[in-house]
């Protein structure tokens, strides 16, 4: 039940952050298998994509922002009206 | 003459865009973005006395109505019905692109699977049994066709053939597990009884769509002659529900992975010995748990390396460029206007002065962009914040913080909007109250001025210990903060996608770095301009005033200076720089520049050189700074070895020698860790105070103003103490 086991590693991994790549490798399926995962859980509701900084073009900070470092691509988070219950529900 | 259509499918970025060209010779551009084909693309071909229609669908990771090129894929299959689906799969990724098949095979379209990117899978040694995957997934014919090699060509038109004179056809797909399959059926009896229903979708497919709660399907139910389906539905669901919990669709998801994942296992042999990508490498020693921190800073010391020693040069240049042919040309051209003496002086002493010696600064931001980019665009900094972040993570700080604390290192002000992205308002208002410790560009200018001047031969190592202080005091303060103010404060973990490592595009490198020093720039002819002129004109009054400390701007110092002498710069200099500072960082160097620069002696005559000579020694002088930057930087690029030995001392600038003076080099580090960690300017309290509100903001205040001159004056008492002062 590998989708499980990931809202599993979401709902109760303390504050941290997880590379996509770690995750893969403890589930042991190919990061573009998790990749293909995390977009299901997305289309399910169950976890938000959250867009980082990215396109510098398109923020609206971008007058005032001299030092804006593009880091990340894309990153995942539980969906915030699931946080909770899934939380309770997959550490139990 | 007969004709066939054929539906395109596949995950984006898996070349079938490219094998549509190939087949049809259609001019289409072929990108390599998700959902790039978002419109559809036709094209046809013959192959003895058959006509193929191609229909390109969009790129679609799934058959559901949640985007709209998946909606657009779905729809014509199952609507439009073409004769034979193409399921287009990357033979490099084949358990992600089965999914994909899964879905199509449940929609009962005739389908054909072709495989694309079969010399990458040879690449990373997978070897894929077309035979054993046909097998696995039921007779699906499984045709290699890479669409650079011809033979993969010919291959999908002799399938299209065979599949036209119906020599070829596929079993239906394997069951779900027995729930699933026990409401497919009943809800597919209920949806057959409907013709309008089951003339547009399929009965079984649409039952599977309405279990996992397609919501563009599942509003068909609303029209009142769908009732016993919407009956059938809910019935279904309760009984689901009593395995699944509410977690039917992701059973039905799994279901189909498993399917891929078994149809892989007996058709891909994996190499003996797991390929390890170059991208996997590289992360195994830049993100290890130990190695990881020491790698991320012995980068930044040698970018800060490159920002002292490589823009020194031009520093110097730009500095006498300042101070030399644009003041005597100022001068000169002020007395042909008959401009009375102080507009003359408040144009050398107050705006050349000040915004000259902050433009100075422009080549090592220049430098300093120019790294980061590199750094970026390559893919390493994201590792290098996943790295960090584990390290803070350690320290009880929020998962998502880290994002928003490396934009600190940039601008403070973007850094605090950027806690946006924490939906934890604890969490949030946490990491908008460390931002500030973290060392913004703006800082840049004063560790070099007073590194270059009281630390000439380490300045480097100076400028790279304050970023480490600024983390440190962050990690620290966060530490106490998450375990006193915000106890409690969010968990949840957030699962970060690294980019791939990559060769970074020089153009997009030069392109962000002069975006980003052209800012600095535009501050520096704006806000720092502004400042400069008020300066002078505090300096100067009451009019007439000869020594600026009896100005009206050296007494309102004075009377604060009394309360840095603890830390070791209680003079009305330093007092009056740091207030100013408050404005924006870079004028703690303006404000210093134009107080001794009143100081010093009075400007060179404008008649002593011609605009001729001036010309020629600012091309020379640009020239030799070029030449010597080019030495500097292979000697960077050399640790261990000096390639060029340093010939003679350095230029002295007036400011330089001011600072010697004034500054101890105890007195300097005080100063400097107090530039770190206090009120990084106006504009990001107002940020923190409109994100956050008034409160949270008056206490970053308070703590951005008593940490700094705690620790400065510890710092500066213990190096006393030690015999350093």
């Amino acid at each position: 039940m590998m989708l499980r086991a990931i809202l599993n590693l979401f709902a109760v991994a303390p504050a941290k952050t997880l590379s996509a790549a770690a995750i893969a490798a403890e589930l042991d399926i190919s990061p573009a298998l998790l990749d293909h995962m995390l977009r299901t859980l997305v289309r399910s509701g169950r976890l938000v994509e959250v867009e980082l900084c990215s396109d510098c073009s398109a923020c609206a900070l971008r007058r005032i922002c001299v030092g804006g470092l593009d880091i990340a691509r894309r990153g995942y988070r539980l969906a915030a009206e699931r946080s909770a219950s899934a939380a309770a529900a997959y550490t139990q | 003459m007969p004709t066939l259509r054929v539906a395109l499918a596949g995950n984006p970025n898996v070349g079938k865009s490219t094998l549509f060209n190939a087949l049809t010779g259609a001019r289409q551009h072929v990108g390599n973005w998700p959902g790039k084909t978002v419109m559809q693309a036709s094209g046809t071909f013959q192959v003895d006395g058959l006509t193929v229609e191609v229909i390109d669908l969009p790129g679609a990771y799934s058959l559901s109505s949640f985007s709209p090129e998946e909606a657009v894929a779905r729809d014509y299959i199952v609507c439009e019905q073409p004769d034979l689906v193409v399921d287009v799969v990357d033979a490099a990724n084949l358990e992600r692109n089965l999914y994909l098949t899964t879905q199509i095979r449940e929609t009962g379209a005739p389908l054909l699977l072709a495989l694309t990117m079969t010399d990458l899978a040879t690449q990373r040694g997978l070897c894929v049994d077309c035979h054993a995957l046909s097998d696995a997934l039921g007779g699906v014919p499984v045709v290699p066709a890479t669409a650079q090699q011809n033979g993969g060509l010919a291959a999908l038109r002799t399938a299209f053939q065979r599949w036209a004179t119906g020599e070829t056809r596929a079993e239906a797909p394997p069951p779900f597990d027995p729930p699933i399959e026990d409401a497919i059926t009943t809800l597919a009896a209920a949806i057959a009884a409907q013709p309008d229903l089951a003339r547009r979708y399929p009965p079984r497919w649409l039952a599977i769509q309405l279990l996992e709660g397609d919501e563009e399907l599942l509003g068909l139910l609303a029209a009142a002659d769908h009732a016993p389906i919407a009956a059938a539905l809910a019935a279904s669901r309760d009984r689901l529900r009593q395995t699944y919990g509410d977690d039917i669709d992701l059973a039905i998801a799994e279901a189909r992975y498993r399917q891929a994942r078994a149809a892989v296992a007996r058709a891909v042999r994996q190499p003996a010995t797991p390929v390890v990508t170059f991208s996997e490498r590289v992360d195994r020693v830049v993100t290890h748990r130990i190695l990881g921190i020491p790698i991320f800073l012995a980068l930044m010391y040698l970018v800060f390396n490159l920002v002292q020693n490589v823009s020194a040069p031009y520093l110097d240049w730009i500095d006498g460029l300042f101070s030399g042919p644009l003041t005597r040309r100022a001068v000169a051209l002020l007395a042909l206007l008959h401009a009375p003496a102080w507009i003359t002086a408040l144009t050398v002493d107050g705006i050349i002065a000040g915004v000259g010696s902050v433009l100075v600064f422009v080549p090592g931001l220049l430098v300093l962009y120019l790294a980061l980019a590199l750094l970026e665009d390559s893919g390493y900094l994201a590792r290098a914040a996943f790295v960090m972040d584990r390290a803070l993570g350690a320290l009880g700080l929020h998962g998502k913080s880290f994002i928003p604390l490396i934009l600190g290192f940039g601008c403070n002000v973007p850094a605090v909007y950027a806690t946006r992205t924490i939906e934890n308002r604890s969490a949030r208002v946490l990491t908008g109250m460390l931002i500030p410790f973290m060392s913004c560009s703006a800082r840049l200018p004063v560790y070099v001025v007073f590194g270059m001047a009281l630390f000439p031969q380490n300045a480097d190592l100076v400028i790279w210990a304050m970023y480490l202080v600024g983390i440190v005091v962050a990690a620290a303060a966060g530490l106490v903060l998450s375990r006193t103010v915000f106890a409690g404060a969010g968990r949840g973990a957030f699962v970060l996608e690294l980019p791939p490592y990559r060769l970074p595009s020089l153009p997009t490198v030069w392109w962000q770095a002069w975006q980003h020093t052209a800012g600095f720039i535009r501050k520096a002819g704006t806000i720092i301009l502004a400042v400069s002129v008020a300066l002078w004109l505090l300096l100067n009054l009451p009019w007439g005033v000869s020594d600026p400390r009896d100005s009206a701007f050296g007494q309102a110092s004075s009377t604060l200076a009394p309360l840095f002498a603890p830390a070791g710069f209680g003079t009305w200099q330093a007092a009056g720089a740091l207030v100013t500072g408050v404005m924006a960082k870079e004028v703690v160097v303006s404000t210093l520049a134009q107080i001794y620069a009143g100081q010093a002696d009075e400007p060179e005559s404008a008649d002593t050189t011609t605009v001729g000579d001036d010309l020629a020694g600012v091309a020379g002088g640009f020239g030799l700074a070029t030449v010597e930057a080019s030495k500097r930087l292979l000697d960077a690029l050399t640790p261990g070895v000096t390639l060029f030995p340093e010939e003679g001392e350095p230029e002295e600038t007036v400011l330089s020698q001011a600072l010697r003076t004034a500054f101890t080099p105890l007195a300097g580090i005080a100063f400097l860790l107090f530039v770190l960690l206090y009120v990084p300017c106006v504009a990001t309290i107002g940020a923190q105070a409109q994100e956050f509100g008034w409160r949270w903001a008056s206490l970053s205040l308070v703590m951005t103003l008593v940490l700094p001159w705690t620790v400065a004056t510890l710092v500066y008492q213990a190096g006393r103490l030690l015999g350093a002062g």
